[in-house]
């Protein structure tokens, strides 16, 4: 696998750029992330969900890294600008930002897809504020304040309270994430959304944004699902350290995953070039969404065979 | 073969970002052209159309085919295929 961080939404990698900075275990980042949701009252085009709002009590507890997600919908300017000042060297900001906004960002004044960066400092003088895009190699941009009122509508503050302990009850994680996954939904999910594919008869029915293949809501999401995938991987094989070869092989079979879904995702864009012979392409990326579906659903009797009651 | 190799450096050439492209069979399309996934995928499409050819979907991995070396072996081999029927 590559470095994770190629392998994170951009909320993730705000996240483990803060881990970064103070040394934080950042494979926690990935305890809530096995998701799947196909939604069939929306067109098949759009019809892929993925959430930015994770949790991460983990990063909370073992890391004493402690969120605070604010929404700033009725505040006034002067509120939101004094919203994002750094209150002290501990506290970071990172704000959500609409992509239409953002003018760095590829759907800058196209589409509207919510992006998380960094705050790294307000400059009153240039009415701007300074942000780091870690999706951008941690380049600073610059966003005015008139595109920061128009387009922010949540803010999350992020508390170093410096407790960081080592991550030893693996069991609880473990129990955690058996806990919280609905692999009947994922599994049922991943195989609706296969069966609908068969029934698309055109280019038109699979990409929702025809101007700007990357901007189609399916391929940000498959994208987004086969990294959490690889996300996975990395959390199981940080967690494996200790003595189970079965976290070893969970870990194994997330990364197989993983490169499933991106196989199906470079496949899906591959058609917005070339949509000829349609029916065999979409029942290969059919047959391809079932071996995992499968996949998915033997690490989770293997997860509930390791997570002890 | 020389010809049919010029047809991929143009096709290659055309769709990177570099302005002055050297394109050898050592050469890395991601690390060495700074080819995105995107940019991949619609090579892969490009090729298809020219070659008359069709990647599957397990053939789609990047980590494999980002080295000119690997990908002109499985054009050929494509080709070759076609070609016999």
């Amino acid at each position: 696998m590559d470095n994770i961080h190629t392998r994170m939404n951009c909320l993730q990698f705000c996240l483990y750029n803060i881990c970064l900075k103070y040394n934080l275990d950042d494979f926690l980042i990935f305890t809530d992330v096995w998701k799947f949701s196909h939604d069939e009252e929306q067109l098949l085009s759009r019809s892929l969900a993925i959430h930015l709002d994770d949790e991460h009590s983990f990063l909370r507890e073992y890391q004493g890294l402690v969120t605070e997600k604010i929404s700033i919908n009725n505040f006034n300017e002067f509120q939101m600008l004094n919203f994002v000042e750094k209150e002290s060297v501990e506290t970071e900001i990172l704000i959500c930002i609409d992509s239409y906004e953002c003018h760095w960002h590829r759907g800058f004044e196209k589409i509207h897809i919510p992006h998380y960066v960094q705050v790294i400092n307000i400059d009153y003088t240039k009415e701007i504020i300074i942000c780091n895009d870690p999706q951008l190699n941690f380049n600073e941009m610059e966003l005015p304040f008139t595109r920061y009122f128009y387009g922010c509508k949540t803010v999350r503050k992020i508390r170093n309270h410096f407790f960081k302990r080592k991550v030893t009850d693996i069991q609880r994680i473990l129990s955690h994430i058996q806990k919280t996954t609905n692999i009947q939904q994922i599994t049922g999910d991943i195989v609706s959304f296969a069966k609908r594919l068969l029934l698309m008869a055109t280019k038109e029915d699979l990409f929702d944004y025809m101007d700007d293949v990357y901007l189609c809501s399916n391929v940000r999401n498959l994208k987004f699902i086969a990294d959490s995938r690889y996300g996975l991987s990395y959390l199981f094989n940080n967690l494996g350290v200790t003595d189970d070869k079965r976290l070893i092989e969970i870990a194994k079979r997330f990364e197989l995953c993983g490169s499933l879904f991106e196989k199906i995702n470079h496949f899906y864009i591959k058609l917005y070039y070339r949509s000829s012979d349609l029916p065999m392409k979409l029942q290969s990326i059919y047959d391809v969404l079932i071996k995992i579906a499968d996949i998915e659903n033997d690490i989770f009797n293997t997860l509930s065979q390791v997570a002890q009651p | 073969m020389e010809c049919y190799m010029k047809k991929l450096f143009k096709i290659i050439t055309d769709l990177s970002d570099e302005p002055d492209v050297v394109i050898s069979e050592n050469t890395d399309l991601i690390t060495d052209l700074g080819y995105d996934s995107l940019q991949f995928v619609q090579l892969l499409s490009d090729i298809e159309e020219a070659y008359q050819i069709e990647f599957m979907i397990d053939e789609i991995e990047i980590e494999k085919l980002r080295s000119m070396n690997i990908l002109q072996n499985l054009i050929h081999q494509k080709v070759c295929e076609k070609a016999n029927g």
